[in-house]
């Protein structure tokens, strides 16, 4: 038997790991169910925490996984989730490299769909990337993406709770504007999703922080690529405006397979493995997970501008965002280190 | 899957790959003393994949940087069937590889050029400042606009 953590959720194995802790698949002796749980050191629990109190209902939605109970024990905060199975985008990626174009707009639809719930609850994920991209274990059918770790999503129309400096969420994937202390705004996740388009078309993370290319690289739809480069657009304020609108851009590409449909591969054979089996734990096959929710037929929303997102918000004091002169010079020297650069920095700062 | 359909997909792997996955792979798990869960993490695939491969459920590799990956893997192993290096060498050797070798990290200088510009002033000022140099240092003039356009130039 494995630990037991606050007297209920008995550890079983470990599944993953993400941002700030361990994933573990526990039994919940309460209620004699599967769950997913992370644990979390106390002093990082509290974005989650808040979270849980007062955002989870509200992104609650097929294609999300919220954190929705608690428990701590001496410094540990374990967060339980639903069990979800089938690994993440990230595994797709690295089992199969670039995906047929099909999976790439079906996974693509799912993610701009909870994407939309999120936002229009007022919520900033700020971490979209593949590994936070789950999946259930569909195998050959068609797949069903579950948009997962919201440990550093804030709540938009409030004063910031991070210092401005600190700049959250995964390198290579974050919005240019949010590493340089922009507040947190939806566009910011369409950045997101638009790496992960591309990565998905072409089985690489595309550079940081750049444009895309404007030719689409060999072998690649040319509309999904476009799709692709409109939404990692280092400039926000001509991405898409809204998960909805991108999502109308989506489909009029006429890729996303019809409600239901397994995309089609063109004998590649996609598959979604079981990552996580239920059977061979000690706690098998009495326990139940928690239900997949039901497979919605994702309607796409009508064409109504999306409600109320404020424009703008006001901006932290442009001087507490800068990095010093020195943190410049130690990026310097992990890097390139022209001193050329190094002059031409000095001559800025001068 | 029937076992005639995994004697052809075993077959099938021996074209490809020389040999079959199962073999390949067992060969590399022996020798570096390795598990094979650690063993799909070192290539960059998932276990389950892995253990489709190796079981004759599945013929191909999909991802190829996987496939380089396995490459030097079994490159490796044969060299330490040979004496030419130890085991733990030899996986330590693997493990470089394989963080070295990742395509989906790469950074060029000229990225690295782009990041630490641009947490020092945004593009207009690297504009701004490009017109001050540029009657005296038109070549730093360039490079400012260059790398700090961000990747709009």
């Amino acid at each position: 038997m494995g630990e037991v953590f606050a007297g209920r959720y008995e550890l079983l194995e470990p599944i993953g790991a993400g941002g700030m802790g361990t994933v573990w698949l526990v039994h919940d002796r309460r209620d004699d169910h599967l769950r997913a749980a992370k644990l979390v050191r106390q002093v990082d629990a509290s974005l989650l925490l808040r979270f849980i109190r007062e955002l989870s209902t509200r992104i609650e939605h097929p294609h999300t996984v919220v954190p929705r109970g608690w428990a701590g024990e001496d410094d540990t905060v374990l967060f339980t989730m639903d069990v979800v199975r089938g690994g993440s985008v990230h595994h797709l990626i690295e089992d199969f490299g670039a995906l047929p174009a099909p999976w790439a707009a079906c996974l693509l639809d799912q993610l701009l769909d909870a994407l939309e719930a999120v936002h229009r609850a007022g919520v900033v994920h700020r971490d979209v990337k593949p590994a936070n991209l789950l999946l259930e274990p569909t195998g050959r059918g068609r797949p069903y993406l579950r948009l997962s770790d919201f440990g550093v999503a804030v709540p938009l129309h409030e004063p910031r709770m991070t210092a401005p400096a600190i700049v959250l969420g995964t390198r290579g994937y974050r919005a240019p504007e949010s590493t340089v202390g922009a507040d947190p705004l939806p566009v910011q996740d369409l950045y997101g999703a638009g790496v992960v388009l591309a990565e998905m078309l072409t089985g690489e993370r595309p550079e940081d922080g750049r444009a895309l290319q404007s030719a689409p690289p060999p072998g690649v739809d040319r509309r999904l690529w476009d799709l692709a480069r409109a939404l990692a657009e280092p400039d926000p304020a001509r991405r898409p405006p809204s998960a909805a609108r991108a999502r109308r851009m989506l489909h009029d590409t006429g890729l996303v397979p019809p409600a239901g449909a397994a995309p089609g591969d063109d004998g590649a054979e996609i598959e979604v493995f079981e990552h996580v089996r239920l059977h061979g734990t000690d706690a098998a096959p009495a326990l139940r997970t928690v239900p997949l929710p039901p497979t919605a037929p994702e309607p796409l929303p009508s064409p109504s501008p999306s409600p109320g997102l404020p424009p703008g918000l006001p901006r932290p004091p442009a001087s507490t965002r800068r990095p010093s002169p020195l943190a410049a010079f130690g990026l310097l020297s992990v890097g390139a280190g022209g001193l050329v650069i190094v002059l031409a920095i000095l001559m800025l700062l001068g | 899957m029937t076992s005639p359909e995994i004697d052809a997909n075993t077959r099938a792997q021996a074209e490809l790959y020389g040999e079959p996955l199962g073999i390949i792979v067992r060969r590399c798990v022996q020798t570096f003393g390795v598990t094979q869960a650690r063993m799909a993490s070192l290539l960059g695939i998932s276990a389950p994949m892995l253990s489709q491969l190796v079981n004759g459920h599945r013929v191909k590799i999909g991802n190829p940087a996987a496939v380089a990956r396995l490459q030097a893997a079994y490159d490796i192993a044969g060299r330490v069937t040979r004496g030419e290096t130890t085991s733990e060498e030899g996986l330590a050797e693997l493990e470089r590889e394989v963080a070295g070798g990742v395509v989906t990290h790469r950074s060029t200088e000229a990225a690295v050029l782009r990041t630490v510009l641009s947490v020092a002033g945004d593009p207009d000022e690297y504009e701004a400042a490009a017109l001050l140099l540029d009657a005296d240092h038109p070549l730093i003039a360039q490079l400012l606009r260059q790398y700090g356009g961000h990747g709009r130039g």
